[in-house]
Order: C-alpha cells, then structure tokens, then sequence
C-alpha cells in the first residue's frame, strides 16, 4: 500500500509538450482513475509512474520515497497491460510465476502462491493451458494474477478493459472493484471511458492536453463539474451547454461573468403540452430524433436555445412534432470565459424573471 | 472433392441435368491444371527421371540405357570419396548455419535500433547478400590467395605465418564455410532484424516489472518470439548450403584431396565430367533423400517448439 504524489511533472516528447506542471496525489489505497480522451497524456503519466519514461521534469514519489531515478522493477509496481502483454510461449502457471522465478522464490512456494491466486480469479483449471488458448476474459485474469502474485504496492492499470466485448467489460468492472476492495492495494487505473471511470472510481481525475481539468469523487465530478471540459466529457450524453447570448433571450438576468451556462440531459423534463412550472424555464422545441433504450429515451430537440438532448425516463413519445422542454433553474451550471465553472451563482434568482419560451 | 459436392447439393436441387454436376466436380482440377502441369512438367518429371536413371547406366550419347538394378547405389555407399563426400556436406551446412544464424542475430539484436549509423550498417551488411556468388568467388580468391592475399598480408602484418586458405585439405572447408557466412549474414541479419521488431515492445516492459535479468529475457522471450524466424533460417540455410556449389567449382574444385567435395559439386562431376549419369543420379536421390528427411524431420519435431501467433 502506497501514497503517490507528483509534483509539477512534465513530459516532453520532441518539443511536444504532452504533460503540463501537474501535481497530484494520489491516496493509499485508493481506486484513482485517469480518465481523458485520447492523447490527453494519461497513459504517459502511467509509464511514468511505472518508470517506462523519464519525466522531463518534476519528482515522482510512491510510498514517501522518490523513485525519479528508480528502474521499474525496483518500484514496487505492477502493472496490467491493454493488450496483456502475456508470454505467448509460457503457460498460464509460467506467465504467473515468471516474476517469482526471476527473484528465486523457491519452487514450493511459488506453486502455493500461484495456486492460491489462480483460486481467487477463477484460473485453476487453465493453468497449463498457453495465452492463445484462453478467451479474451482469461486472458485479463492472467495478467491480472501475474501482477497480483507480486503483491505490489501499487497496482497500474493501463484501459484493461478495452479488448473486451461489453458485457465481458461489464462483468470485470465488478469484478475489478470487489479486487480492489480485497487487496486494500492502490489501484491507478487508466481509461477513455467516462462510464468505467464513474462506475469504478473512487476518485477520478480528468484529463485534458496534459492538463488536470478536475480531480474529486465520481458524484461530485457529476454534480459539480469543474469546468466546462469536466461537464462534457461525463455524462451520456454530454451537458448540454449553450453560449451567454442564447440564454439571454430565456433568463432575464444573467450575472456578469458568466460566459457560458449548461444543464444535464436528464435534468431537463419533456412534455407535449406547455405546463409553465414556476423556477422552470419552459422552451417550446421540435423533437429531431429520438433514442429509445429501454429504461430511458433519449431526445435530440432543437429549440431557440439550439440542439439539444433530453434524456427522459418516462415513457417514450412517438410523435415527433412539437414539444415543451422545462429546465429547472437550479440544475443550472454556470460557468466563466476560462471555462471554469462559477460556483456560487445561483441562477435560479431568476425565479420571478422566467421568460416562458413559447412565442 | 466433398466440398464440391455440398455445393452441388444447396446449388442445385436435382431439377439440372447430370452434365452440369459433373462439370461442377471437374471445375476445381479444370482450373488448377494449368499450376499442375508447369508443376509436373518442371519438377515431378525430372524427379521421376532421375529416379530412373539411377538405376541404369548411361553416357549421355548412347542411345542404349543399360538397365544395371541398384549396382549405382551399392557402388556410391562403398566409395570412400562419396563418404567423404557426405561428411564435407555435413560439416559444411553445419557451421555454414550454425554461424551464419548465431552470428546474425547477436548482429541484428545489436542493429535494432533507429539511427543513421545502425541503417548504414544494416545497408553495408546486407551489400554481400546482392553480390552473384561468382563475383564472391572471385573476390574472396583473391583475398585468401596463399602468397599475395589481403588475408596473409594482414596476418604477416601481426606477425603470423600466412595460411594455405584454399589449398590445404586442413583449411579449405573452412574457407569455404567462412565465405558462405559472409554471403549469408546481410539476409539472415535482416530477417532477424524484422523478427525482432514484430516482437511488441510491452512484453519486454512486462518482463522488466518483473525483475527478468537481461539474458534470461533473451532465452525466455526473444528466443521463444522469435522462433518462427529461426525456424525458417534454419531450414532455408541448411538447403541452400547442402546444394552449394558455385564457391566450390570456382574455388577450389572438390579439392585439394577431396577436401572441399560437396553433394551438388560430386554429382556435377560425374555426370558432366564424367558423363556417369547413372552415377550422378543416384547421388542426386541420395541427396533428395536426405534433404527430405531433414525437412520432414524439421517440421515434425522442430516446428513442436515453434510459437506462432
């Protein structure tokens, strides 16, 4: 179990800036997510962690020691590759017990240790088998013994789950998170998936161009995003989020600094008919498309505002002609020019001033 | 044959006539005829060919081809030179490749990498492999020759006494086998050099979290890659170098002694120098014999131990 910290770390490549001054820090024992989309620097920020790259600048400390100059083996770490990076040519107990026989552990150890880890994620009977004759799943559990036989101080998880089909993925999330729960390890875990990030997280940090754009727990990165990039990139669908001028013309007021104000999909309810709830700003709009999924639907309405989605959770309407959409007041996120959310503006001042938008 | 017969079978639900069938059953032979006779024309009659020669005795102008049973095989197995004969081809093709891949690839492990220095070696090492053997031979005469070699000269330069290169019976093999290296890394280094950058760069991360020291990552991961590689090496190399010839005809001609006398260059004497063709041939099935039983041997034992992905 480790504490990691960096401190303003940088990565060059070519003159290439791809991580900018961060600083972090990362808790003992936590499951900390790296969440970005791609070429956001998340996945150098791992090798650098792991000790694959030098960082042009900065200090890198796990478990109150610097490692800056530490090889990867001596950090203590193991990490879980996208692709695996299972040998091909071992089986799955030689793939296990590979790292084990490298540091002499004798042999009778290193068979209890490996029968023991196989046991817990359900490797027992394939232990013989090779890489190339196990299932995309397997494959995952392997490596995922292989590094847990090491008992690390520090699990990296580089998007582990992206090679499996969904409902696989679905199954090793929960599976990932009972892991986690159970070893009590630091877990660092990489992914361009916001849903993997939410659902697994106990904290998340969000990346943007080598830059953190926010680091809290997954319900508040939810409820209070950061900036606009935050509230963008979580949620499916994205916050809708509209230019200063294209409110103006719904709220009366809009408090200076403000440059840019957003709601979530499903903050925003859908009526066929106009209902002009107070605190409520209430749009008449054209349904565009629509998105049944079951449980919820979700609409693409355009409006005077612009286009924008609604995600219902009541029943389905079929047709798609005209509609009312009302977004509560308080649900709104403002945010300034920078981008930067504005916290303590409360729009729902507005409660006398609600222009109904029907014209 | 039963494919072609499913086929028939969803395609055409016994409303057609028979003609039709059958045409379907020809079609697949119809179109590979043309391959099959070029194949047949070109390599299984002349296989059959020598087959039958090897049990005749013929000149190359008589018209008659004395029937003579196994007499060529007999008198081939009791000839002192032809033991010679396979035991120079063996040494030959065994430290031919056995240097030649063990060679190559500490080359290509140490070439591997990117930089203007590493392609031009990479660029010079593989020149020889674009040279004609011919021009080799020659080259490589005149290097070893015995009084005004480069080879003598640079030993006397430091002192050693100059070496009979190609004309005696204790160095002309190695002669042979050493030009045949030469020749045979830039290739060797080259298909190394692609093997090892197929091998993906993260088993070696992994193999380094998990504390591998440096030459048991060589044995137990780049070895074991690239194993494909190696395999395909061998058996090419081994081929090539038990059907050398052109070295040895230009070189030394199967001498000094006997010394430098190969399977191809054994059958091309007596079948062109001595007009045996009897003789000749049933060397040539020897040969086919072996170089068979080799092949069969590879890829039934060794190919085990071959990973591919």
């Amino acid at each position: 179990m480790a504490e990691i910290r960096l401190e303003n770390i940088s990565k060059t490549f070519n003159e290439d800036c791809v991580v900018k001054n961060i600083s972090l820090t990362i808790k003992d024992g936590s499951f900390t997510v790296l969440v970005g989309p791609s070429g956001c620097g998340k996945s150098t920020i791992l090798r650098m962690l792991a000790g694959f790259e030098q960082q042009t600048e900065g200090n890198i400390w796990i478990d109150g020691k610097l490692v800056n100059d530490l090889a990867p083996s001596k950090r203590d770490i193991a990490m879980v590759f996208q692709n695996y990076a299972l040998y091909p040519t071992m089986t799955v107990r030689g793939n296990i017990e590979f790292g084990l026989a490298n540091r002499k552990v004798p042999k009778i150890e290193r068979q209890q240790l490996v029968d023991e880890i196989a046991g817990i994620v359900g490797l027992t009977d394939h232990l013989n088998k090779k890489p190339d004759k196990l299932s995309g799943g397997q494959r995952q559990r392997v490596a995922l013994a292989r590094a847990m036989v090491k008992k690390p101080k520090v699990f990296i998880l580089d998007e582990p789950l992206s090679n499996l089909d969904a409902k696989l993925r679905t199954q090793m999330r929960t599976e990932l998170i009972e892991l986690h729960e159970r070893l009590g390890t630091t877990f660092v875990y990489v992914t361009h998936d916001q849903v993997e990030a939410m659902s697994m997280g106990d904290e998340i940090i969000i990346l943007n161009k080598g830059e953190v754009q926010q680091k809290a727990a997954p319900i508040e990165v939810y409820q209070n995003p950061g900036n606009v990039f935050a509230a963008e990139f979580i949620g499916q669908p994205p916050m809708n989020v509209f230019g200063r001028d294209a409110f103006e013309s719904v709220l009366e007021e809009v408090p200076e600094g403000v440059s840019s104000i957003g709601f979530r999909p499903e903050h925003a309810e859908l009526a066929l008919e106009t209902r002009n709830v107070p605190h409520m700003a209430e749009l008449e709009s054209e349904i565009v498309t629509l998105e049944t999924l079951g449980a919820e639907t979700v609409y693409k309405v355009k409006n005077r505002i612009g286009m924008m989605n609604i995600r219902s959770f009541s029943t389905p309407i079929p047709s798609r002609g005209t509609c009312y959409v009302s977004i509560p007041l308080e649900k709104l996120h403002p945010f300034a020019a920078d981008g930067s959310a504005v916290p303590d503006t409360d729009l729902s001042a507005n409660k006398e001033a609600v222009l109904h938008g029907v014209r | 044959m039963a494919f072609a017969k499913v086929q028939v079978d969803m395609e055409e639900p016994k409303t057609r006539q028979q003609s039709f069938i059958s045409w379907v059953k020809v079609r697949p032979y119809a179109m590979i005829f043309p391959a099959i006779l070029v194949f047949a024309l070109f390599f299984i009659y002349p296989i059959g060919y020598m087959i039958y020669l090897s049990f005749h005795d013929w000149n190359f102008v008589s018209p008659v081809k004395d029937f003579v049973g196994t007499a060529n095989f007999s008198y081939l197995l009791n000839d002192r030179d032809f033991r010679e004969v396979i035991s120079n081809s063996f040494i030959y093709t065994f430290f031919t490749v056995a240097l030649t891949i063990g060679i190559s690839l500490l080359l290509a492990i140490w070439l591997n990498r990117s930089g203007k220095l590493y392609s031009f070696m990479q660029a010079s090492i593989f020149s020889p492999h674009i040279i004609s053997l011919v021009s080799v031979s020659m080259l490589w005469m005149w290097i070893m020759d015995g009084d005004y070699g480069l080879l003598n000269w640079l030993l006397n330069l430091i002192g050693i006494d100059s070496v009979a290169w190609l004309t005696s019976p204790d160095y002309a093999l190695a002669s042979l086998i050493l030009v045949a290296v030469w020749k045979g890394i830039g290739f060797n280094t080259l298909v190394f050099i692609a093997g090892l950058q197929s091998i993906p760069k993260d088993l070696y991360e992994a193999a380094e979290l998990d504390h591998t020291p440096p030459w048991r990552r060589f044995l137990k991961i780049t070895v074991p890659m690239l194993s494909p590689t190696l395999f395909f090496l061998t058996i090419i190399g081994v081929i090539n170098s038990f059907q050398v010839f052109e070295t040895i005809n230009l070189m030394t001609g199967g001498g000094p002694i006997n010394s430098t006398n190969t399977f191809v260059y054994y059958i091309y004497e007596y079948g062109f120098q001595f007009f045996k063709i009897g003789y000749a041939s049933a060397a040539g099935v020897i040969l086919l014999i072996i170089l068979s039983v080799l092949t069969l041997v590879y890829f039934k034992v060794l190919s085990k131990r071959v990973h591919y992905r």
